[in-house]
């Protein structure tokens, strides 16, 4: 972020503490998209993915005005959906554990993500390998995925993903190198 | 063990995420190690597979949804307040102890000018909204474009003007409520008029304004409702915005407006109601120029409308006898 855009960021946290909706708003527009795009790709369905971005921005809305200023606001935001992605995993993982196979039609199966060449021939081939890598990071233990979605798919630093998960670079680099291994297993026969 | 190692670096190295050094000893160690060569090869086929789908991502429709269902999660949420050891912390660290005196008779005064002005000045804007925050700030928002109205309704209660209350898109449900004749409320709805995508919002919008625009006269409302007039896509909506604008003192750029929207409106109504405003001014005296005959005359020669076409002829007839 720029420095003009860092001083209107904090002009805007600083009316958003002060209860102004229309800073407030701005700022869950600046940072919603992301937020979204990890919770859909983590909870791999969009149901989880809303409950995911509900809980982060309800979490951001009542805490806001304690924001201190000590991290940015975006690293603030990541470390909520950091801890609302583990403990929607820690929340499915009792739910599986009390009812091991679940009705089918209960969820919706897959995130689908707008595909731009939807009713072309490519489509649904683009459509089966996308379901096979959402189906091969649904295999991936919970902080395994989150961090392979954060460096992966976001391109975030992996020191900024050990600020968010607040734990060591090394502990990330390890869930990173499992994750990639455990990724390349699970498609083997694609490559 | 060596293998492992290199391993690690090599998936690493795909997220560029080697120090110099590393990044050395593991070229170096694939130059001799066909095994590991073939693993980066792995890799980067992984990398090529993934990437197919990583620009992928959750279309604009889901997140306005997102943000519709948070707005209504929000209703009843309050954000929370310092807590007081916090705030004390705040407090203390900003002033000196002999400092607080002062801070305390200056909060006093204000608080004092604060209360005055809530019990004693009459309030022309409200806000619902469970934030606090100006109703003319919220005004500015919206003109600048940065909240959308979603909707628009009015309330009359007898022995008071109309009251006008927009519902605001945002992430906190947010009502402003004000008089139809009020300068602000009147602004607002003139952007309304020239910005909503709904036509039962910008009707509304139009003809909240038609009786107060005499009033307010303001340069702003008449630049949307000849905008209006001459863009809109819907018909009732041009019309009503030409049947505000003649309670607006006859000028210019007025009469340019009705002169366009006869020769090129493709509703009769509107292009009826364009001739019998300039047939009101021109009886006055106001629009007997040689600029407003010739769109009369080409109007007798093309229009498909036969009151049009007579009325136009009535017109000039009565301007030559003159």
């Amino acid at each position: 972020m720029c420095s003009k855009d860092a001083t209107s960021e904090k002009n805007l946290i600083l009316q958003a503490k002060n209860g102004d909706v229309v800073a407030f708003t701005q700022l869950v527009y600046r940072h919603d998209k992301q937020v979204l795009s990890i919770a859909a790709r983590f909870a791999g369905n969009a149901e989880d993915a809303k409950d995911i971005y509900q809980e982060v921005f309800l979490k951001v809305f009542r805490g806001i005005r304690n924001f201190r200023f000590q991290s940015a606001l975006a690293t603030w935001i990541h470390r909520i959906t950091v801890n609302a992605c583990l403990s929607h995993a820690q929340r499915q993982r009792k739910i599986s554990l009390a009812s091991p196979e679940p009705g089918e039609g209960e969820r919706k199966p897959a995130f689908e993500f707008p595909d731009e060449d939807a009713r072309t021939d490519g489509h649904l081939l683009n459509q089966e390998l996308s379901d096979r890598i959402a189906l091969a990071l649904q295999t991936l233990p919970p902080r395994q995925r989150l961090v392979f979605t954060m460096r992966y798919h976001h391109e975030q630093q992996l020191k900024e993903i050990a600020r968010a998960m607040q734990c060591s670079e090394g502990t990330v680099k390890r869930y990173l190198f499992n994750a990639t291994r455990r990724m390349r297993e699970q498609l083997e026969d694609l490559l | 063990m060596i293998h492992s190692r290199y391993r690690r670096l090599l998936s690493l190295d795909l997220y560029g995420e080697l120090t110099p050094g590393q990044e050395r000893s593991l070229h170096r160690h694939l130059e001799s190690c066909p095994e590991c060569r073939t693993e980066q090869k792995k890799l980067k086929a992984l990398h090529a597979l993934l990437d197919t789908e990583r620009s992928r991502e959750p279309g604009e429709e889901l997140l306005a949804e997102m943000r519709q269902e948070l707005s209504f999660s929000l209703r009843g949420t309050r954000a929370e307040t310092p807590t007081w050891d916090s705030l004390r912390s705040v407090l203390s660290a900003a002033f000196a102890p002999r400092l607080s005196y002062a801070f305390g008779l200056i909060a006093a005064f204000t608080l004092g000018g604060f209360l005055g002005y809530q019990l004693f000045a009459p309030e022309r804007l409200e806000v619902s909204s469970v934030a606090s925050w100006e109703p003319e700030r919220l005004v500015r928002e919206s003109l600048a474009g940065n909240l959308r109205i979603a909707g628009l309704r009015f309330v009359e209660t007898a022995g008071s003007p109309p009251q006008a209350i927009f519902t605001l898109e945002s992430v906190i449900p947010t009502r402003l409520k004000g008089a139809v004749e009020d300068p602000d409320i009147q602004k607002l709805l003139a952007y309304a008029l020239a910005n909503e995508r709904n036509p039962g919002v910008r009707l509304r919008a139009v003809n909240a304004i038609a009786p107060h625009a005499s009033m307010a006269a303001d340069r702003e409302v008449k630049a949307a409702l000849i905008l209006v007039l001459k863009n809109d896509d819907n018909a009732g909506v041009r019309s009503s915005a030409l049947e505000a604008l003649t309670h607006y003192p006859y000028d210019q750029e007025i009469r340019d407006a009705l002169l366009l929207t006869l020769l090129y409106d493709e509703n009769p109504g509107v292009r009826i109601s364009a001739i019998n405003s300039l047939d009101t001014l021109s009886r006055h005296g106001m629009t007997s120029d040689q600029a407003v005959l010739d769109v009369f005359r080409r109007t007798l020669q093309n229009d498909t409308n036969d009151y049009i076409r007579m009325k136009a002829q009535s017109v000039i007839q009565e301007a030559r006898q003159q």
